[in-house]
């Protein structure tokens, strides 16, 4: 049993530099380290984008703020801390999966994760997988899945980090993580607060964010215990306490005030039991999500709708390896799940049964290729077969490429099925919409560089969509087919020397998103997105630069109307004061929008102005 | 404080007759680039879209979108609800932003916005120096729907208020007496509030459910109609279902005269008159009746899904909002063949015509 400490760090830094590592004999190691082993494994032939820690550390907390600026997926904010949803290679919010631990966490009421309910410190690893993901990853995985780790280390250690930060607008954050290990346990306590008024001023205008407050809690802990050298337990819990007051929006030359209330909890446990053996592994996990909303039209008020779920998912996964070249995973997934709400009448059960076949193959150091099957089999619709395809060849140290293709699907929520209340109503007998697609992607790397040329295809049909049934009720129905394609660019740009270092991160994206029918552009998906961050380090002193745009969205279907694009700078100043290996001091400023930019990114809401933030981190 | 009002009032009541007697001698002019024509109001979008108000000119020569932009520079937000028409005014209500705009209705020249005193306004209606503004006030409560004042000598919302039940909607005035439908809001209501303006009472005539449009008819008696109301359970099954009605209301008595009621499902919207004639929307069909009839025509006189409708001069003119996130489209149809002669594209999500 060697777990050597050394030795996995250094597999895990390979493995983000991505695929180098065909090191199928080290499983285990490699398992120490991240939970959510199947994303690379069996997804050779996809991009996969991690955002390593002093990326995570140098961008705000909110997954929102993380990938908006890192990645080249487009947010639908409303507002700073309201509701924020995803739109990956110009699929709807709902088409895109949040996977937290290998479980697919979003909502069962609406299809979606709400991006500003994800709190970045609780994570040790974020990694974003672009294309079809449903087989692995089931409902939602279309545009793509992101992907919130929490690692594991089995070595003798422990240690405390505690953050604390002020800025603009009244906000306070503050974030307390205790780890303790050793070579059989290892622990983990994360508690993560902040606290806005969020009352920025709407430039031009003599408003400020009215009703914008907010104040969320993250509570986070894990727990790893190798029962024997065989036998690995794992529990990993999360709980989200937010109470967020809704904006207002500006309307016109006045503010439609606003005195919304939405207090939401999303807690989300899980226990796996894992059992290593020379050539299979055996891993049952339980899990356990919870999701539940109050919205008070009135805060004053103590009246309020709710929606609620319970999801209960029961995994068990069996890794085969027939030789050092193939592996085969069988995975068999049951959810039980109960959700009710003011809008649902009373309480409704779904079971959703699946079973999945995952299979790879490596021919050689050079060439793999992995093919998967998913069945799903469930009381309230037919599901379709789902497979995926990839194949990954790397010819030299220099190149790569990577092909895949799948048929992927999104089933429809609860809010699709059941909704009954004023101006809408569920139907009971939508079918999920199922999407064929396809990706070629070339990583080039020189010695301080690498560049990444991806473009892809998604035809989407059976899209479900509410429509007006009669003058005043809305019903969703399985209507629209979606044609998306588009192309990706990534260029990297790495250098150390000497006590100085330079990064250069960048990321472009092309995306056509029409409805088959108008043959028009969706309404708020970009032509053209650009991320663009630099950061530089000179001794302890480092500064980074960071630059969103964001291109024009029209926001009526026939593209007669849009919202203008924007871009959006910020800048940062960090002096890391560095005592020990294990004692650390430093020292964080940023600010954010320093150009003043008056833009909004959903209509009639606009984001804040130019702000400050000052960041303490203890390690010790 | 009085003398100010008094004052201002008299020099208002001054423009007015001013303003007939010089209409009195020859050909009106223009008075401006919106003379002439119809106004169609639209609502807008939560996607980000504002309201809007579109020209078309009587001889449907083109049209012109968001006038009220075009003139003043700014926009009018959402969701605007109606137009209330008072002399050279027009008074824009926008529900969402808790606003009514007033605008010069021939230039659409902004004179002011009064954005205090009003909570999800619905429709105005006029009555000597002051409007009368219905309001949902919060959508969540049932208890705090009122109809505002308005002074419009100085465009100020009264502190008192008249409290009315669940969803005031269309209001009316005539003889000093004001009457307003009750749709519900979000919940659900059935009755016509009347209230005098003199001392402000309030008294209810139960209707059917969901009570929205309200006309005059030949000898002023006012026809209300009433949507009817559906409700389903968790297991989508309807648990209450009650079919719309016709109702005449006699403004003398103040007492319900004739009650017409749909059957079995129908839940009919969109009413609208012209010289004896009812129409209304059922079923994607457009009927037609006239007001002394005591029966529902059996037979349509136009196929059409429609979110506005209004008729004059033998004319029909109907919008049809579309999927509610794009350029809607205005239609007319001729009553004498009820054949559509002509088609435009306006703005984003057209709901209500006016003829200016």
């Amino acid at each position: 049993m060697k777990r050597k400490v050394d030795y996995i760090f250094f597999i895990t830094v390979l493995t983000l530099l991505q695929g180098f590592s065909q090191n199928d004999s080290i499983t285990r190691l490699d398992e120490v380290i991240i939970s959510d082993i199947k994303i690379k494994k069996f997804s050779e032939g996809y991009k996969v984008q991690n955002l390593s820690d002093s990326v995570i550390k140098r961008n705000d907390i909110s997954l929102t703020s993380l990938l908006r600026y890192n990645s080249t997926i487009y947010f639908r904010e409303n507002g700073i801390g309201g509701i924020s949803s995803a739109s990956f290679r110009g699929t709807s919010a709902s088409q895109t999966a949040v996977i937290w631990n290998g479980i697919n966490i979003n909502s069962q009421l609406n299809g979606q994760t709400d991006f500003n309910t994800v709190s970045t410190n609780n994570y040790d690893d974020i990694a974003i997988r672009s294309g079809g993901g449903s087989v692995q990853y089931g409902s939602g995985a279309i545009g793509g899945s992101v992907h919130l780790n929490n690692e594991f280390k089995f070595s003798n250690h422990f240690s405390n980090n505690f953050r604390i930060s002020y800025g603009s607008f009244n906000t306070s954050k503050a974030n307390y993580k205790v780890r303790y290990g050793n070579k059989k346990i290892y622990t983990d306590v994360g508690v993560d607060y902040i606290n806005s008024d969020n009352d920025f001023k709407y430039l031009g205008t003599e408003f400020r964010n009215q009703n914008g407050a907010f104040q969320n809690i993250n509570l986070n802990g894990s727990l790893g215990v190798f029962l024997s050298d065989k036998n690995l337990i794992k529990i990993y819990h999360n709980t989200f306490l937010g109470k967020r007051n809704f904006s207002g929006i500006l309307s016109g030359t006045s503010i439609s005030p606003s005195n919304d209330s939405y207090r939401d909890i999303n807690s989300r446990s899980l226990i796996t039991w894992k059992y290593f053996d020379k050539s299979y592994t055996s891993k049952l996990s339980i899990a356990h999500l919870h999701e539940m909303y109050r919205f008070f039209d009135n805060k004053d008020s103590d009246e309020y709708d709710f929606g609620k779920s319970n999801n209960l998912i029961t995994k068990y996964e069996f890794l085969y390896r027939l030789n050092r070249d193939i592996q085969l995973n069988a995975i068999a997934d049951y959810s039980f799940i109960q959700g009710e709400g003011t809008n649902f009448g009373g309480s409704q059960d779904r079971n959703i049964f699946s079973g999945v076949l995952l299979y790879k193959h490596s021919l050689g150091k050079k060439f793999n290729y992995g093919a998967s099957l998913r069945q799903e089999i469930t009381n309230n619709y037919d599901s379709p077969l789902l497979f995926a395809l990839d194949a990954k060849f790397t010819p030299s140290k220099y190149y790569t490429v990577k092909i895949n293709g799948s048929r992927n699907y999104r089933i429809p929520t609860y809010n699709d099925l059941y909704w009954v209340g004023p101006g809408g109503l569920g139907n009971p007998d939508l079918i999920p919409e199922t999407s064929l697609q396809g990706e070629l992607g070339q990583e080039i790397r020189f010695k301080n560089a690498s560049l990444s040329l991806t473009a892809y295809y998604i035809n989407s049909k059976d899209l479900i969509k509410w429509i007006p049934v009669s003058g005043t009720v809305w019903s969703p129905v399985n209507i629209d087919e979606v044609e998306s394609y588009g192309v990706e660019i990534g260029l990297d740009y790495e250098k150390e020397w000497k006590n100085q270092a330079i990064t250069w991160n960048n990321n472009y994206a092309y995306t056509i998103s029409e409805d088959k029918e108008r043959n028009k552009q969706l309404i708020y998906v970009p032509f053209h997105k650009v991320t663009s961050s630099m950061s530089y380090r000179y001794g302890c002193l480092s500064a980074f630069y960071q630059l969103l745009y964001n291109g024009p969205v029209f926001i009526t279907t026939d593209n007669t109307r849009e919202i203008d694009g924007y871009d959006v700078s910020n800048v940062g100043l960090v002096y890391t004061y560095l005592k020990t290996d294990t004692q650390e001091f430093a020292v964080n400023f940023r600010a954010n929008n320093i150009y003043n930019r008056n833009y909004q990114n959903v209509g009639f809401r606009p984001m804040p102005n130019r702000n400050y933030q000052i960041q303490l981190t203890f390690k010790f | 404080m009085k003398l100010r009002s008094l004052f201002l009032s008299a020099l208002t009541v001054g423009l007015l007759l001013v303003g007939c007697s010089s209409d009195d001698d020859g050909m009106p002019l223009p008075q401006g680039d919106f003379d002439n024509g119809i106004l169609i109001s639209h609502e807008g979008t939560f996607g980000g879209v504002t309201g809007t108000v579109s020209f078309v000119p009587e001889d449907l020569s083109a049209v012109q979108n968001d006038i009220y932009n075009a003139t003043n520079g700014e926009d009018l937000g959402v969701f605007q609800q109606s137009i209330g028409f008072n002399g050279d005014l027009a008074f824009i209500v926008v529900d969402n932003a808790n606003s009514i705009t007033v605008v010069n209705r021939y230039t659409f020249e902004k004179v002011t916005t009064i954005s205090t005193g009003l909570s999800t306004p619905r429709y105005i209606t006029f009555l000597n120096d002051k409007g009368y503004v219905t309001n949902w006030g919060d959508t969540a409560s049932s208890t705090d729907d009122f109809i505002a004042i308005i002074d419009l000598t100085d465009y100020t919302v009264d502190s008192t208020t008249i409290p009315v039940s669940e969803g005031p909607e269309r209001i009316l005035e005539r003889n000093g007496t004001l009457y307003v439908s009750h749709k519900g809001g979000f919940g659900r209501n059935n009755v016509v509030t009347v209230i005098n303006s003199a001392d402000n009472q309030t008294q209810e005539i139960e209707v059917g459910d969901k009570a929205d449009e309200l006309v005059f008819d030949t000898v002023g008696n006012i026809w209300v109609l009433s949507e009817g109301h559906t409700e389903y359970d968790a297991d989508f099954n309807i648990v209450d279902q009650t079919p719309g009605a016709l109702v005449k209301i006699n403004t003398t008595s103040n007492m319900k005269e004739t009650t017409i009621n749909f059957t079995g499902t129908d839940q009919p919207n969109l009413m609208t008159y012209n010289s004896g004639t009812i129409y209304y929307a059922l079923n994607s069909e457009i009927y037609s009746m006239s007001e002394t009839s005591t029966t529902l025509p059996t037979e349509s006189i136009i196929t059409g899904s429609f979110y506005g409708m209004e008729v004059n001069d033998n004319k029909l003119y109907a919008v049809d909002a579309g999927d509610f996130a794009s350029s809607g489209t205005l239609k007319i149809f001729d009553l004498s063949t009820n054949e559509e002669t002509n088609s435009m594209t306006v703005g984003i999500v057209p709901a209500k015509i006016y003829f200016n």
